[in-house]
C-alpha cells in the first residue's frame, strides 16, 4: 500500500523547497520543466513547477509538493519535518 | 557566563530606595528562556508577583532585550517590556521598534528592571555600563515629544535614544504605553501606566555602535547567518524591500483584504464590513498623504509609513499610520476620515496611549450612547468629539475618567459589560473572530489578553501562507494555533521583528541564535523553547487566578452573525478550544504539573 500527501506551498520559491527536500535526505532522481522527482530510502517526493498568484500587492510563488511512502509512519515523519521548514508565522 | 550576544549585565533599579544593583545573567535561565519576553516572564515568576496590584510598588517593570539585539542580524531591533498588566491582570509583554533596543545593548546593558516606587518623578540615564537616576520633576506633565526633546537637548541627539511616557502613563490610564523616538510604541497592556505608577518618566540611553556591538560566539557562522537572514527577507514575497506588499504599504496593506473577507470589525463589531475601509487603506494613504518611510535598526523592510496632513484643522505629521491604529480609530468607530485618524494617532503618540484600546473605549461609548445607556453624546464617526474626548480621557475628566479604565471596565460602568469587545479585558485587534476562526481562538487563549501577535494564524487563514487553510473551518485550528504561538514566543524572546517571520523559518532563527550565542539549536529546539515560554506565561496567569473560563470571547462573536463574505458566521470557540487544550496538554486552561515538569519549568520559586 502506498501512502501519499499533496501539499500546496505558498510564499516559498521552488529553489528553496528543493533545498529543503535535499536537507531532509532526498536525492534528485530526475527533473524536467514541470516536475522534479526526489527519492530517499523511506519516501519519494515531487515538486511541481512554480506558479505565482498576486496577493497583498505581492507576487506569491506556489509550488505543489507530493510525498509518497509505503510506510505511514515514515510519511508522517517527513511531513512533520518538511512542514517545520516551510512554516512561516508572519505577524 | 560565556555566551555570545549578551552583555551579561543588567541593572536592577529599586525606585523606592533610589539604588541600582548590577547583576550578571543566569546562564541556565538564558538557555531555557533566551531573553526579552521569555526571560522577562521568568523574572516575574521568580519574584512571585502574581497577585500584586499592577500599580503597587511591588510590581516589576522589566525592559528587556534579547541575544540578537544590537547585532547585525536583520530585524533584530526590538525592545520588550514585561510587567503585570493594569488592564488585564495577566503577565504582559509589549514590544517596540526603533533604535532604543540596539542602543541599550551598545550602552552595555541587556536589561533594566525596575522595582518599587520613587517618591518623586525620575528618569534613568544609561551609558557605558552605568545607570543613574535623575530628577524628572521638570518633565512631569509634559507629553512625549517635549520630554524627548528636552532630554535630547540636554544629552545631545547623537547616539541617544529616549523612551518616555506621556500624560497617559502619568495619569495611570490603563492602556498607556511607552514611546520611543517620538512615534514608536509599546502600545498594549498598559506598561506605560506601570511606569507612571512608579514615577518613572523616561529612560535615556547613550550608546554608540562602534566598538560596542555584542560579540558573536561563532564569527564564521555569524557571517553566514547574517547573509542568510538578509537573503530570506530580500527574497521574501511580502518583505522584499520596495517590492513586497508589507514593504510598500506597511501593515495597512491588510485593510481592504480583511474588509473584503467580511472580517473587519466595524462599529464595535456590530458588522464585519465597512464602507470606510478603502478611505483609510494602505493604498489610499500611499497615494494621498505618505511622506516618508523610516526604518528600525538593521531593517531593510521599512514598514513604517509616515504621513502628513498639510492643511486644515487636522494638520499633522506622524509616524506611523498602522493597520491596527487606522482600523481602531477608523472603521471601528464608523469613520473613514484619514486626516482625522492621523491626527488622533498623533495625539495618542504624544500622550503615550494605545490606539487600539482608545478605539475600543470610543466604540463602547458610541454603542452605549446609541442604546441610551449614557447621556454623554458620542455618535459614530464624530471625529471632532473623539479628538475632544482624547483630552478628557488622558486627564481623567468627566466620562473620560471611566474610559481611562479601559473598554471592559467602562462597559461595566455603563451597565452592560457585553458591549466591550475584549478578551481578558484587552480589546480585540482588527480581525473579526467570526470571519477568521483561528484568530478568535488566538484572542481567547492569548496570555496577554486579546492579541493578534501571539499567534498570527491570519497568515494561513487569509494569505494561505505557507499552506492555505479554510478561514471558516474549525477542525485543526487548535493544532495550527499552537505552532504559531510557540514560534512567536521564541522570536519575541530573541527579540526579532514579527515581519521577519513572513520570510524566515525556525531553521533560520536557530542558525542565527547558534551563531550569536554559541549554543547549538535546531528547529525542534526553537519550538520547544517557544512552548516553554508560552507555558510559563500561562503558569503565571494560573497563579494570578486565570482559568479556562477566562479563555473567552464576547458573546457577540458567538451569537450575532457576521456579514459580507463571512455572512452568517459565528465563532466556534468552544470546539476549537477543546482541540487546543488537548494539543497543549492543559486542563481547563491550566498547565498541569506534568507539563511543567516536561518543559523543565521551575515552580519552586516565587510566592
Amino acid at each position: 500500500m502506498e501512502y501519499k500527501e499533496k501539499l500546496e506551498i505558498r510564499g516559498i520559491s521552488r529553489d528553496e523547497l528543493f533545498k529543503y527536500v535535499q536537507e531532509l535526505g532526498g536525492e534528485r532522481l530526475s527533473s524536467n520543466s514541470d516536475m522534479i522527482l526526489f527519492q530517499s530510502d523511506k519516501w519519494s517526493c515531487t515538486l511541481s513547477s512554480e506558479e505565482t498568484f498576486y496577493f497583498m500587492h505581492s507576487d506569491i510563488p506556489i509550488v505543489h509538493v507530493s510525498f509518497h511512502s509505503s510506510n505511514e509512519d515514515a510519511l508522517r515523519d517527513i511531513l512533520r519535518k518538511f512542514r517545520l521548514k516551510t512554516f512561516r508565522a508572519g505577524g | 557566563m560565556n555566551l555570545g550576544g549578551y552583555k551579561n549585565h543588567e541593572a536592577w533599579v529599586d525606585l523606592s530606595k533610589g539604588t541600582i544593583t548590577y547583576r550578571q545573567l543566569n546562564e541556565e535561565d538564558l538557555r531555557n528562556y533566551v531573553g526579552a519576553r521569555g526571560l522577562g516572564v521568568k523574572y516575574m515568576v521568580d519574584h512571585g508577583v502574581y497577585n500584586v496590584d499592577a500599580f503597587s510598588p511591588d510590581n516589576i517593570l522589566a525592559v528587556m532585550t534579547g541575544p540578537l539585539t544590537g547585532t547585525r542580524i536583520h530585524m533584530s531591533g526590538r525592545l520588550c517590556t514585561v510587567t503585570r498588566s493594569p488592564l488585564t491582570g495577566t503577565v504582559t509583554d509589549s514590544h517596540m521598534g526603533g533604535w532604543t533596543a540596539a542602543r541599550l545593548k551598545w550602552a552595555g546593558f541587556d536589561n533594566l528592571i525596575f522595582t518599587g516606587k520613587s517618591d518623586k518623578p525620575v528618569y534613568l540615564y544609561v551609558e557605558d555600563g552605568k545607570a543613574e537616576l535623575k530628577d524628572a520633576t521638570a518633565l512631569w506633565g509634559k507629553g512625549v515629544r517635549p520630554t524627548v526633546k528636552a532630554l535630547e537637548d540636554l544629552y545631545g541627539s547623537k547616539d541617544t535614544s529616549v523612551m518616555a511616557i506621556g500624560q497617559g502613563g502619568e495619569n495611570l490610564i490603563r492602556f498607556a504605553g511607552w514611546m520611543n523616538e517620538d512615534d514608536r510604541a509599546s502600545g498594549r497592556g498598559g506598561t506605560g501606566a506601570v511606569a507612571g505608577s512608579k514615577n518613572l518618566k523616561a529612560i535615556v540611553i547613550k550608546g554608540t555602535q562602534r566598538g560596542n556591538m555584542p560579540e558573536p560566539a561563532l564569527p564564521d557562522k555569524y557571517k553566514t547567518a547574517v547573509k542568510a537572514g538578509l537573503k530570506a527577507i530580500n527574497e521574501g514575497a511580502l518583505t522584499a524591500p520596495n517590492k513586497g506588499g508589507l514593504s510598500v504599504y506597511g501593515t495597512n496593506v491588510l485593510m481592504n483584504i480583511i474588509n473584503e473577507s467580511g472580517a473587519l470589525p466595524t462599529r464595535n463589531s456590530q458588522t464585519t464590513v465597512s464602507e470606510h475601509a478603502e478611505a483609510v487603506s494602505g493604498e489610499t494613504i500611499r497615494e494621498e498623504i505618505l511622506v516618508s518611510e523610516p526604518t528600525c535598526h538593521a531593517c531593510p523592510v521599512a514598514c513604517k509609513k509616515e504621513v502628513e496632513v498639510t492643511e486644515g484643522k487636522y494638520k499633522v505629521k506622524v509616524e506611523s499610520f498602522e493597520f491596527e491604529s487606522a482600523w481602531a480609530l477608523g472603521p471601528n468607530c464608523g469613520t473613514g476620515n484619514k486626516e482625522a485618524v492621523a491626527y488622533m494617532i498623533d495625539r495618542c503618540n504624544e500622550y503615550g496611549i494605545d490606539t487600539i484600546e482608545l478605539g475600543h473605549v470610543f466604540s463602547v461609548a458610541m454603542e452605549a450612547y446609541e442604546k441610551g445607556l449614557i447621556q454623554e453624546r458620542l455618535d459614530w464617526g464624530d471625529v471632532d468629539r473623539m479628538i475632544e474626548w482624547i483630552d478628557k480621557i488622558v486627564h481623567r475628566q468627566g466620562i473620560g475618567d471611566l474610559l481611562a479604565e479601559g473598554p471592559g471596565n467602562a462597559a461595566k460602568s455603563f451597565g452592560d459589560g457585553s458591549l466591550a469587545m475584549v478578551s481578558k479585558n484587552q480589546g480585540i485587534p482588527a480581525y473579526d473572530p467570526r470571519g477568521i476562526q483561528g484568530i478568535g481562538l488566538g484572542y481567547a487563549t492569548s496570555n496577554r489578553g486579546a492579541c493578534h501577535l501571539r499567534g498570527y494564524s491570519v497568515s494561513a487563514e487569509i494569505a494561505g501562507l505557507p499552506e492555505p487553510v479554510d478561514r471558516l473551518a474549525v477542525e485543526g485550528k487548535g493544532t495550527l494555533l499552537k505552532i504559531f504561538q510557540d514560534l512567536h514566543a521564541f522570536s519575541d524572546s530573541l527579540d526579532i521583528c514579527k515581519f521577519s517571520a513572513f520570510s524566515e523559518n525556525a531553521d533560520l532563527y536557530a542558525e542565527q541564535y547558534t551563531a550569536v550565542v554559541g549554543i547549538e539549536l535546531d528547529a525542534d529546539d526553537v519550538m520547544k523553547i517557544g512552548e516553554r515560554v508560552y507555558n510559563i506565561e500561562r503558569y503565571f496567569n494560573n497563579k494570578a487566578g486565570f482559568v479556562g473560563k477566562d479563555d473567552s470571547l464576547p458573546a457577540r462573536f458567538l451569537e450575532e452573525k457576521a456579514g459580507g463574505n463571512s455572512k452568517g458566521e459565528v465563532s466556534h470557540l468552544p470546539e476549537m478550544l477543546k482541540e487546543y487544550y488537548d494539543v497543549r496538554g492543559w486542563k481547563d486552561g491550566i498547565v498541569p504539573a506534568e507539563k511543567l515538569k516536561e518543559l523543565n519549568i521551575e515552580t519552586n520559586v516565587g510566592a
